[in-house]
């Protein structure tokens, strides 16, 4: 993981713009854009349990390799996914970005994924789909690889406030 | 509001269609609650959730709110969650485990098998009819308890068939889930998926075993994995399991015509699998190997031989054998209903064949199921369909007057609306027996 060296060198306002830049993507719905952010061996990972160990013990919203990313951009894009005849609109707002002071030790569910920094950030999302609204807020970590100048998303974890509150499906990113 | 009489409701339900209202109609749902919900086996938990003594889980049975315990002795009870004295909810979460139960109101407190412990400040009560030892002022324990290879229900009735009568040969499902353990057992895995979608709660019990909607309701999903695996891997590769799970959806007809689909006179049903029941990967050897060593390898041919898809017993419970998942439903009003999903980890198997049973949780079963949204459109659109009075009669025709009887069991081919037609035999006689 990231040495003091690193820490100086990373620009946190760019590492602002990239999780702000994931957000429009997102919002958007610039799907390939997006997935490009992502490395290969990806994980994608939203805990059902407050303080969730791993994905292994315990089941999860979404543990998602790069493969199930990819399907799930087929399917919500597909003329005929009937549950968004009404589209899902999304608005994420990002906030509280910071280097994650535990730099990933205890939260990476023993993924180890190879990365260079772990930022932490707040999220707001603001969900709307056939005349309703309701909101996802939590807590986001991104294990980032570096990337030429850029980099690329190797974990993301979200830990939603009402990860285990009885919901309705939740079908676009968070 | 309509008022029904048995004789109004028998005329909402024929041989082959059932009236609108039996979805659309809040008076009909709040007497399903106490007919159905109030008398038969209700599905409330698995012995694992309360492994120790002193552990609790909190949950419903219709809109009742209840708590199963484990006592010091080792029995599991299940106890109205109501407090004896005012009525305050005693259990305020989901789960835990404790010594004891203490109202936070004013403090009674109960043991695990609902018996009365103590109240604060006794001497108020001399003189009263208050009677530490009289059940009345205990957490009162519901009707009838009996637990199936750890398969835990309730009824509500005083009176009635026992489970064993009232599930019948359905049995036999939960035996094929518990027998795929080396050790025969099983253990709900950690959390619990909560989904809620807005229709009836019937309208989910259908559609388990409703084989001629995969193919249309699901064509996004059924694409998403043929795409995939088109775009990704070389020709006659093995199918990555998301991928299986959701391509399998888009058999032709003639697939899910020639699967056989069973119904009990109680509304049970199930129909046969559609995954292929084995498979020839090294988890599935070294688990092969460790079901031998148990049960001998004449044994472990013949359980691994029966393969089913979905099982329903009605009304609250479903499982898919095959892949570790249950489904309880939970209705929360005639036109929204909450679904809590749970795993199962076949105890004595190897890890990592657990992991494809978590794989079938996310794809098939979480809330952020690439397949579900697309059966939750199709119920709520039901639902909302149901409200123009463009007729009365929802129409379960297909394959009416072929079926066969077969001992306790009625079966046709998996593409009738047998299921169905059963489940609202079942439903009619709770509901038209007013007493």
């Amino acid at each position: 993981m990231h040495s003091d060296s690193d820490l100086r060198a990373a620009d946190l306002r760019a590492l602002e713009q990239f999780l702000y830049r994931e957000a429009m993507l997102l919002d958007e719905k610039r799907w390939q854009e997006w997935l490009a952010l992502y490395t290969e061996d990806c994980f994608y990972w939203v805990p059902s349990v407050i303080g969730q160990k791993d994905p292994v013990n315990t089941i999860s919203l979404y543990a998602e390799d790069r493969m199930r990313l990819e399907m799930r951009v087929i399917r919500i894009t597909h003329p005929r996914a009937f549950s968004q005849d009404f589209p899902t609109r999304m608005s994420h707002v990002v906030g509280n970005v910071m280097i994650d002071p535990e730099r990933g030790a205890t939260s990476d569910g023993g993924m180890s994924p190879k990365a260079d920094l772990v930022i932490r950030s707040t999220v707001q999302i603001l969900e709307y789909r056939k005349e309703e609204q309701r909101l996802f807020g939590g807590t986001v970590r991104h294990w980032l690889r570096r990337h030429g100048d850029d980099y690329r998303i190797a974990m993301k974890r979200i830990d939603l406030v009402n990860c285990d509150a009885p919901m309705e499906v939740v079908q676009l990113f968070l | 509001m309509t008022r029904y009489d048995a004789a109004a409701i028998r005329a909402m339900v024929e041989p082959d269609r059932i009236h609108r209202n039996l979805y659309v109609d809040p008076t009909l749902f709040d007497l399903e609650m106490e007919r159905i919900f109030g008398r038969a086996w209700i599905w409330v938990g698995h012995e694992s959730q309360v492994k120790n003594p002193g552990d609790y889980i909190a949950t419903t049975i219709g809109k009742q709110p209840v708590v199963m315990t484990r006592h010091s002795d080792g029995k599991v009870h299940v106890l109205y969650n109501r407090c004896a004295h005012r009525g305050a909810k005693v259990v305020g979460d989901r789960e835990g485990s404790v010594k004891f139960f203490r109202c936070c109101y004013h403090g009674w407190t109960y043991r695990t098998d609902g018996s009365l412990l103590a109240v604060p400040l006794r001497n108020g009560y001399e003189g009263t009819s208050f009677d530490m030892k009289d059940p009345r002022y205990g957490m009162t324990k519901v009707p009838r308890v009996e637990s199936y290879r750890d398969f835990v229900f309730a009824s509500l009735a005083e009176a009635g068939p026992s489970l064993g009568e009232y599930l019948g040969d359905a049995r036999s499902s939960i035996d094929d889930m518990v027998d795929r353990s080396p050790e025969g057992a099983l253990e709900v895995v950690g959390g619990c998926f909560r989904v809620v979608f807005r229709a009836n709660w019937k309208i989910f019990v259908e559609n388990l075993n409703d084989t001629m909607h995969p193919m249309v309701v699901h064509e996004s999903s059924v694409d998403a994995g043929k795409i995939w695996a088109k775009e990704h891997l070389p020709e006659g590769a093995p199918d990555p399991l998301a991928v299986r799970f959701t391509r399998n959806n888009g058999f032709p007809y003639s697939f899910w015509e020639k699967l056989t689909l069973q119904a009990h006179p109680n509304g049970h049903s199930f129909m046969g699998g559609i995954f292929p029941p084995r498979r020839t990967d090294p988890v599935y050897r070294q688990y092969m190997a460790a079901m031998e060593k148990t049960y001998g390898k004449e044994r472990t041919e013949a359980i691994l031989a029966v393969d089913r898809h979905n099982t329903i017993f009605y009304p609250n419970v479903s499982i898919q054998s095959g892949y570790q998942q249950l489904r309880n439903i939970r209705p929360l009003s005639v036109d929204r209903t909450q679904m809590d999903v749970y795993a199962f980890r076949l105890k004595g198997a190897p890890d990592e064949f657990y992991k494809h049973t978590l794989v079938y949780s996310n794809v098939v079963n979480s809330p952020s199921s690439i397949v579900m949204p697309d059966d939750h459109e199709a119920y709520n659109r039901v639902q909302e369909g149901l409200l123009a009075q463009a007729g009365d009669w929802v129409s379960l025709e297909r394959d009416a007057g072929r079926d066969r009887r077969d001992n306790e069991w009625t079966s046709a081919i998996g593409t009738s609306e047998l299921p169905m037609r059963n489940q609202y035999q079942a439903w009619l006689r709770f509901m038209a027996a007013e007493a």
